[in-house]
């Protein structure tokens, strides 16, 4: 085989694979967002930047820090940056709860569950046998056009109220469809507030 | 000498005719027109590209809300096919054309950036900066290899650089394999372009890369204290000398062998290091209790002593030249930071054996560089006594006075030597 035909040969296959990633990746949002189950996880959100993607809202969760007996989650295995599986529920005012968290799928527990990474693990002052274990979910970025990252974050702060992320789950993969304030798309809320100081501005 | 400049005298001793001179000129002349054309066109071509796609990239930075989700994933798939097709076409119909093989794989990795960057944004995609930069350049290396491209390689390097310098475990290991699967086309295009320049663009890379995410590793595996901070730098540096002195740089300009010039930079701050008795400060920010860990040293040492006997066997000179004082910073080092009482004693000592041994060498050779680092190097320490020590500004004036008349006289003597024997 000649030189040229090797060549072509790897540029196929390069061709091949870089397709694949991408194709895959949209591919598995997609059956998450139309096959899961929709979960509101409550946030807090800041606005940081990144090269390429972009400026974005930085989520972090009030369901991060789960209280666990110590007999059941030993130190030796729940080390920072382990790869774990976080069952959910859905609490009274209908945001996500964490109900158990597992080291591999447990096909005995009937509900959703994700597939999350321990960021700390703390053991508690108040009682011996209680351990404190907070997680990394794998949605905790929310994209955004540039003129709009900033005026989210003032307009969370300045409203102070109720905010959550909608994530649809299924089989572990999570897919992060919008987040909420006052149970309306931050999206629309800052279009709205933008045509609101356009139109006073044009007066 | 040009051929160029030799020809009057050729024609003028009848060896060629004054026809034959002409057409040599011509010929000449016409190839350097042809090949800088060439050069300036690859270098736009390259530019050109990068400029593309790195505007492309900030486009997509703005994350258009106008435009619906499916709008979206077409403009991020479709500029990646477009682009593999054009890097196809170019395979087959046009891989001897330099400016189009390197133009067509750079805009493909900045297609590929622009696509996984788009779909991560659509879907709010998990992962920091680095996993994103990892996606990309083990999406990309294959790119490299394929068009054969330099330019795309440049980038590679570039980019996976500061991923190995983000304090992470994992980040270090999958910057070491990177860098190894980065070596075979890196060994290809030093085979193959030895005199041409962008091929030489890597001789300054890889030691910047290398020394760059060493340094900036130490602290995450251990506490560093200031002396092993210095043992690694020392280390680092003396194994790229002896990297850049194999046979291979021997045939390139001094200029393009940067493992050689790094090195010995690295070299000479270390001696400085070394003469200065107290660094106060500076000892002080690295900490007093340090978590050493040895497994490194050992693995320098080792690396070390492999890459001496390389160099030595690869040396055909005869035994006082085969010895390469810099190459001695790296054992003085180790030596004078582990000797508890002798050390600055050790250090003095060691400074004014490798001075000497620089200048004996330069002027046995008859290599005015060499004999000037030599001189150099012993300037150095003798200033850095005297500054540190309590002496009056008249002594010390005097004391720069001889030493620089001492540095010209020594040059005039040398230079006058080389003439004679030209002559």
């Amino acid at each position: 085989m000649n030189t040229k035909k090797i060549t072509l040969i790897g540029f196929v296959i390069t061709i091949i694979a870089q397709l694949y990633v991408p194709i895959k990746m949209i591919l598995d949002q997609e059956n998450t967002l139309h096959l899961g189950n929709a979960f509101k996880f409550e946030t807090k959100p800041v606005d940081p930047y990144d090269q390429f993607r972009g400026k974005y809202i930085s989520l972090s969760f009030k369901q991060d820090r789960v209280a666990f007996e110590l007999d059941k989650f030993p130190k030796e295995k729940w080390f920072t940056g382990k790869e774990v599986y976080a069952y959910l529920e859905t609490d009274k005012k209908g945001f996500a709860k964490i109900s158990a968290l597992r080291e591999k799928p447990d096909e005995k527990l009937n509900s959703d569950f994700v597939k999350v990474i321990v960021r700390r693990y703390t053991e508690s002052n108040d009682s011996k046998n209680t351990v404190y274990v907070t997680i990394k979910y794998p949605f905790d970025r929310y994209y955004m056009e540039e003129s709009k990252a900033y005026p989210a974050e003032k307009l969370y702060r300045k409203m102070n109220t109720e905010t959550y992320a909608l994530v649809y789950i299924r089989n572990g993969k999570a897919t992060l469809k919008d987040v909420f304030i006052n149970q309306k798309s931050i999206k629309k809320l800052i279009k709205e507030q933008q045509q609101n100081k356009d139109s006073s501005s044009s007066f | 000498m040009k051929i160029q400049k030799a020809l009057p005298e050729l024609v003028f001793n009848n060896i060629i005719s004054q026809e034959t001179a002409n057409d040599i000129e011509n010929y000449y002349k016409l190839k350097r027109k042809t090949s800088s054309t060439n050069q300036l066109l690859l270098s736009f071509g390259i530019i050109g590209a990068t400029l593309l796609g790195l505007g492309i990239i900030a486009i997509i930075a703005h994350n258009w809300d106008e435009l619906n989700k499916w709008t979206k994933l077409g403009c991020a798939i479709l500029p990646l096919i477009i682009t593999q097709l054009c890097c196809g076409f170019t395979l087959i119909k046009k891989s001897n054309h330099k400016t189009l093989r390197e133009s067509s794989a750079v805009f493909l990795l900045f297609s590929i950036v622009a696509c996984l960057a788009m779909i991560s944004q659509i879907y709010n995609i998990e992962g920091d900066y680095n996993e994103f930069v990892l996606l990309w350049m083990l999406l990309s290396l294959p790119v490299i290899y394929v068009m054969q491209s330099y330019a795309a390689s440049i980038l590679y390097m570039i980019y996976i650089t500061p991923y190995g310098t983000y304090h992470d475990e994992l980040n270090i290991n999958c910057y070491i394999e990177l860098l190894i699967l980065f070596i075979p086309f890196y060994m290809y295009l030093s085979k193959k372009r030895k005199t041409k320049q962008i091929g030489n663009i890597h001789h300054w890379l890889i030691p910047i890369s290398i020394t760059v995410v060493y340094l900036t590793s130490l602290d995450y595996f251990s506490r560093t204290s200031f002396e092993f901070y210095v043992i690694h730098y020392s280390g680092i540096c003396t194994i790229m000398y002896l990297i850049g002195n194999l046979n291979f740089f021997k045939e390139q300009k001094y200029i393009y062998n940067g493992y050689k010039i790094l090195g010995s930079i690295g070299a000479l701050i270390t001696l400085y290091i070394l003469s200065v008795k107290d660094m106060g400060m500076v000892k002080w920010w690295f900490g007093k209790e340090p978590e050493i860990d040895y497994i490194q040293i050992y693995f320098l040492i080792g690396l070390y002593i492999i890459m001496y006997f390389i160099t030595m066997n690869n040396n055909t000179d005869k035994i006082l030249h085969k010895i390469k004082p810099l190459a001695i910073v790296f054992p003085l080092t180790l030596l004078s930071f582990t000797t508890k009482d002798n050390s600055h004693l050790i250090a003095n000592i060691g400074i004014l054996s490798i001075g000497i041994l620089t200048i004996v060498q330069g002027a046995l050779k008859k290599h005015l560089s060499k004999m000037n680092l030599g001189i150099f190097i012993i300037l150095m320490w003798i200033s850095k006594k005297f500054l540190d020590e309590n002496i009056d500004f008249i002594t010390k004036g005097i004391l720069f006075i001889v030493l620089g008349s001492c540095f010209f006289i020594a040059n005039y003597i040398m230079s006058r030597n080389i003439q004679t024997k030209n002559v």
